[in-house]
């Protein structure tokens, strides 16, 4: 109901994020962490201080514990898969048993 | 049904996204788009292999990278019921028994007198008397000069645009 | 509109670009062939014969997509799934 109201406007609403550390998964498998500085209706995103999640050699799918430092970074929004906030997210034990 | 309209129908209630990378999304729908872009809240993100869990108060995932959607049988209940109200469309059909008064279509800009082009000769110059050269009034081509214009004195344009 | 519509509300098998059987009603489509299958459950094939695993209402994105066929429900019933042996599908790789 609300996505049909304004089209323009993309239903992914990066104000609340702006300073805020948020993660970025790319297609091609790719991970990224870092503060949101700027964005735009493409979703195109610049991050600060951010640090890529190392991928397994063996599985590029998976991510290691290892990271690397980028620091000021811009990420293509036709790339970018998922974003989400690092402040709501934890890793848990397994939920369904 | 749309796919779509079903998902749209399922704003406030768990569903479950796999993406095309093998990790699954179980959350509540927040927001949908035209374009599958989807908004999700307290969500459990499950790893490809299904041995990592993380807790997520909230993400977005992009439509493209989604492989399917499971919703909750509920759904496709409360979708039917909205597809009532849309109205079929028919096509109209110009022929006599139509309840018109013009049966012929009207068209973008046909109609009696041509206006998309003007009354007046505006263009192509179908005055017969002012004619497309240099004189008094130039509007259109005319014959005689064509592009450059023939006439000494009013020169060049020709177009008719009108030296006036 | 589409050359899925003489399949709507029918049951159909759709092969999906990862190697899997989906077996449902197809409820709806798009232009972008995204679908909606209804009481549908995947065939998981095996040396153990096919296994059924019930998914309920399913909306699969169009680019994942590789077949939709139509099923004949009085023969597909009569298959006893337990007994047929097969390869499962390699996914599409490109």
């Amino acid at each position: 109901m609300t996505s049909l109201s304004n089209k323009k406007e993309s239903i992914l609403d990066l104000q609340k994020f702006l300073g805020k550390e948020i993660l970025v998964k790319f297609t091609g498998g790719r991970e990224v962490q870092g503060i949101l500085k700027g964005y735009d209706q493409l979703v195109n995103i610049t991050l600060d201080r951010t640090e890529e999640f190392i991928r397994d050699p063996q599985d590029p799918l998976t991510v290691t514990e290892q990271k690397r430092y980028l620091g000021l970074v811009v990420c293509r929004g036709s790339s970018v898969m998922m974003v989400c906030p690092t402040e709501g997210c934890q890793q848990i034990e397994n939920p369904y048993v | 049904m749309l796919p779509l309209s079903l998902l749209r129908t399922g704003q406030g209630h768990q569903i479950m996204v796999e993406l095309k990378n093998g990790e699954t999304y179980n959350g509540v729908l927040v927001n949908c788009d035209n374009w599958m872009n989807i908004n999700l809240k307290n969500v459990v993100r499950t790893s490809k292999d299904s041995d990592k869990f993380w807790k997520v108060e909230t993400c977005y995932i992009r439509g493209n990278t989604i492989k399917y959607i499971s919703v909750p049988d509920e759904i496709i209940d409360l979708v039917v019921e909205e597809e009532q109200t849309f109205k079929p469309y028919i096509p109209k059909t110009y022929d006599n028994s139509s309840s018109s008064k013009d049966s012929s279509p009207r068209g973008r800009g046909r109609g009696d007198s041509s206006r998309g082009r003007g009354d007046s000769s505006r263009g192509r110059g179908e005055s017969t008397e002012y004619r497309g050269r240099g004189g008094t009034r130039t509007r259109g081509r005319g014959d005689s000069s064509r592009g450059r214009g023939e006439s000494s004195e009013y020169r060049g344009r020709g177009r008719g645009r009108g030296t006036q | 509109m589409s050359l899925l519509e003489p399949y709507i509300k029918k049951n159909v098998l759709v092969l999906t670009y990862d190697g899997r059987n989906l077996v449902g009603v197809l409820r709806g489509i798009d232009q972008a062939v995204n679908i909606i299958l209804e009481s549908c459950h995947e065939r998981i094939y095996s040396e153990e014969g096919i296994q059924k695993f019930p998914l309920g209402v399913h909306i699969i994105r169009g680019d994942d997509v590789a077949v939709v066929g139509e099923i004949d429900k009085e023969l597909d019933d009569k298959l006893d799934l337990p007994s047929i042996v097969a390869d499962p599908l390699k996914p599409i790789v490109y």
